[in-house]
């Protein structure tokens, strides 16, 4: 991938990076995926009455390598961040597994387990709760030095995590507390702490959403620098589709605990195939929209809340999916590809030619739901 | 903070002086020169400076701006909700007028019982995340049938009939009168929230970022539901939120806050098409669009000022790429600078040119360079 530099969110040099990526990874074998997730299930018990759980995760697999991007996008409660919890290691899958660098990543013991956390590490959504109000910066970037043996020469160190995440001079900022930051510093010093144990993947749960607008895109632009200075493998988790369009190079659709979309970012955004992603974008706000249905409720109509619900059986989008047929109620589609970079599970499109599906269902989505 | 200009700030802007020789047009809602300050022992923290706003009927009216800007605080100032170590120091806030009641008044002239009886009848409010604050111990329908006791003289069957029907208008099955807050989603409590905001039938609802706690599909679902009702039953919005991009698509008029002022106020559209503040323009260029061709985000650099820090003249201009040198002079004064829309108004006297902002002194006579 050839873009990078100060200005990544430049139209010309991403479009251009996109074009180059023809052909990019779609095989989870292929050379330069660090971390790999392997049919994953976890489901929570959510009583002591045998066999009341909750599906999280019903079989995902996905794909993080080396300098991409890959961004995690659905509702809340879809598994997004179970998913980011398990690739981290901070919680064991009911079932399937995880690789790192091509062996099945070891929890166990102490050692294990802080080796595997010296090469993955995770960034959290609210940096007001993700840093100890008692500690200084420093303490929160010495801490994981000390952890990961990197101990030696520590204040260069600390300086130079500063300077990575452009809290500078360090001097100033090392000394402070929490509550002395604005938001965007305290989300720079939690990426300074992520970056503390020198990892080589780097998992954002939501490490924007909490900001305002107009400093997010600071902090993104800081991560994308970040990507591509260490050719970190990044995971991006996030709700805003729009977002993920710009930032990431490949995007994942979760709906209630599967993946039901994935391909790379402009395709996925600007030709949805699956149902819940055209439903998704149509959400979005679209500040050019003028004759938004906002603006007047001519044709929105009542909706019906009871359309939240779901099934056991079957594509759990269904109750929700204008295409809906007798065989999503009773069997669940799988993710099966419709080009070299682009995979539905969806019968609508994979069953009988998605093109088709999606002409019929182009401008009317909004209005059906 | 500049003072030699306050006098210069109790002139009315235009739009107020048309407004008013219109009797069908007078505004529900006017809020004068409000300014309010918090004290505590580290010095007074100017929160609002001097903002005015109206809201005429039946009107959508977003207030956008970042956490700090005090767009919260100037909607709660204005119907005397703050208390200590908010203090209001200067303004006014007039209610009524046109056909909703005999005559306009002061809502800092009344005593309790004239608030009571604005409370809820007139002005109701959905504070910021609500729906968190629901009491966990008593049924929705004890809870709705509480605010009717304290606003409205209702017998107990009217009361019941008149829960049914506000749980209709927002879609809620009825049987849910009887169901604990934590047996609901986010999107119902959400919704009962609303509905706890109908009671009382208002002229105006103040909403505090009524759906930032959920994810875009039911955003977009409840503020359709929102807008509909509104269209039934004609009260006018203050929307307050920092989603400038969702604002575009709901607002009739959008208010721009930034460090306790207003920035930039005027029709929705013209905002869009025509920013004329240059915080106007950064928001703009700082969130990614979902739809159409990709385009350059720029962002705005920097952090907002602290309210502690004294500020002369603009406070954007640290963070602005046109600054100069008689940015230290501006008087934070809303003015006409689009010369043909009379309700387009902005604090910055540069009018925007390509790619520089040149002055104008033909509309204002700006201070000399």
């Amino acid at each position: 991938m050839s873009s990078s530099g100060e200005f990544r969110f430049n139209a010309d040099a991403k479009m251009k990076a996109a074009q180059s990526m023809e052909g990019v990874k779609v095989n989870s074998s292929s050379t330069g995926d660090l971390l790999v997730a392997r049919d994953i299930y976890k489901s929570y018990r959510t009583s002591r009455r045998a066999g009341a759980v909750v599906e999280a995760l019903r079989g995902v697999s996905l794909e993080l390598s080396v300098g991409k991007v890959v961004a995690l996008v659905g509702e809340s409660g879809s598994g997004k961040s179970t998913i980011a919890r398990i690739l981290a290691g901070q919680e064991l899958p009911s079932s399937g597994e995880i690789l790192f660098d091509g062996k099945v990543a070891n929890f166990r013991g102490s050692k294990n387990y802080r080796d595997y956390k010296s090469k993955v590490q995770m960034v959290f959504q609210d940096p007001f709760a993700s840093l100890n109000p008692i500690h200084t910066i420093s303490y929160h970037l010495s801490r994981p030095l000390a952890i990961h043996d990197r101990e030696k020469d520590k204040q260069r160190a600390l300086d130079e995590l500063c300077e990575m995440v452009r809290l500078v001079p360090s001097e100033r900022f090392l000394q402070k507390y929490p509550h002395e930051l604005s938001g965007g510093q305290r989300q720079r010093a939690a990426i300074a702490r992520a970056l503390a144990a020198s990892p080589r993947v780097l998992l954002a749960d939501e490490p924007v959403s909490m900001l305002d607008v107009s400093i997010r895109l600071e902090v993104l632009n800081l991560l994308d620098q970040l990507r591509s200075k260490f050719s970190l493998a990044m995971l991006y988790i996030t709700h805003d589709i729009a977002s993920a369009r710009y930032f990431a190079d490949e995007i994942l659709v979760m709906y209630k605990g599967v993946i039901v979309e994935r391909g790379r970012a402009e395709e996925v955004t600007q030709t949805p195939k699956h149902p819940y992603t055209k439903l998704l974008i149509d959400s979005s706000p679209d500040p050019d929209d003028l004759g938004s249905n906002l603006r007047s409720s001519a044709g929105s109509g009542s909706r019906d809340v009871a359309s939240q619900g779901s099934t056991d059986q079957g594509c759990r989008f269904a109750p929700r999916c204008p295409l809906a047929m007798d065989r999503c109620l009773s069997q669940d589609p799988s993710l099966i590809s419709i080009s070299s970079s682009r995979r539905v599970a969806c019968w609508a499109i994979t069953d009988d030619g998605g093109d088709e599906a999606s002409v019929s269902m182009e401008g009317g989505v909004r209005g059906k739901f | 903070m500049a003072t030699s200009i306050d006098l210069v700030s109790l002139e009315r802007p235009q739009e107020m002086t048309v407004n008013t020789q219109d009797e069908n047009r007078r505004p529900l809602l006017s809020i004068r020169d409000m300014t309010v300050e918090y004290r505590g022992r580290g010095g007074s923290a100017k929160a609002v400076d001097r903002a005015s706003l109206d809201i005429f009927p039946q009107e959508v009216v977003g207030l956008a701006g970042e956490s700090g800007s005090g767009k919260s605080t100037l909607a709660y100032a204005a119907c005397r909700l703050l208390r200590p170590p908010a203090v209001i120091t200067a303004g006014s806030t007039i209610y009524g007028g046109g056909q909703f009641s005999k005559s306009p008044r002061d809502i800092f002239k009344m005593n309790d019982d004239e608030l009571t009886s604005l409370r809820w009848k007139e002005i109701a409010i959905v504070f910021q995340s609500a729906m968190n604050s629901l009491n966990p111990v008593m049924k929705i329908g004890a809870q709705l049938r509480d605010a009717m006791d304290v606003h409205l003289n209702l017998s107990k069957s009217q009361a019941e009939a008149k829960v049914e029907e506000v749980l209709d208008m927002v879609g809620i099955p009825r049987d849910r009168a009887r169901s604990y807050p934590h047996q609901l989603s986010g999107g119902m409590r959400q919704r009962v929230i609303i509905a706890m905001a109908l009671v009382a039938n208002p002229k105006l609802i103040i909403m505090d970022e009524p759906t930032t706690a959920l994810d875009v599909v039911l955003q977009r679902e409840i503020l359709s539901q929102i807008v509909e009702l509104k269209e039934r039953l004609g009260f006018a919005i203050l929307f307050i939120t920092h989603d400038l991009s969702l604002m575009m698509e709901l607002t009739d008029r959008l208010a721009i806050m930034y460090a306790g002022r207003i920035v930039e106020i005027g029709e929705t559209q013209a905002l869009r098409s025509n920013p004329l503040h240059p915080y106007t323009r950064g928001l703009l260029a700082s969130f990614p669009s979902i739809r159409g061709a990709r385009r350059e985000l720029s962002g705005i650099k920097g952090a907002p000022p602290s309210p502690l820090d004294e500020i002369i003249g603009c406070p954007f201009a640290p963070r602005c790429s046109f600054i100069r040198p008689s940015c230290s002079e501006v008087s934070m004064k809303l003015e006409q600078l689009d010369r043909v829309d009379p309700t387009h108004l902005s604090t910055c006297p540069f009018e925007a040119g390509q790619g520089d902002f040149v002055e104008l002194e033909k509309i204002k006579g700006g201070p000399d360079e």
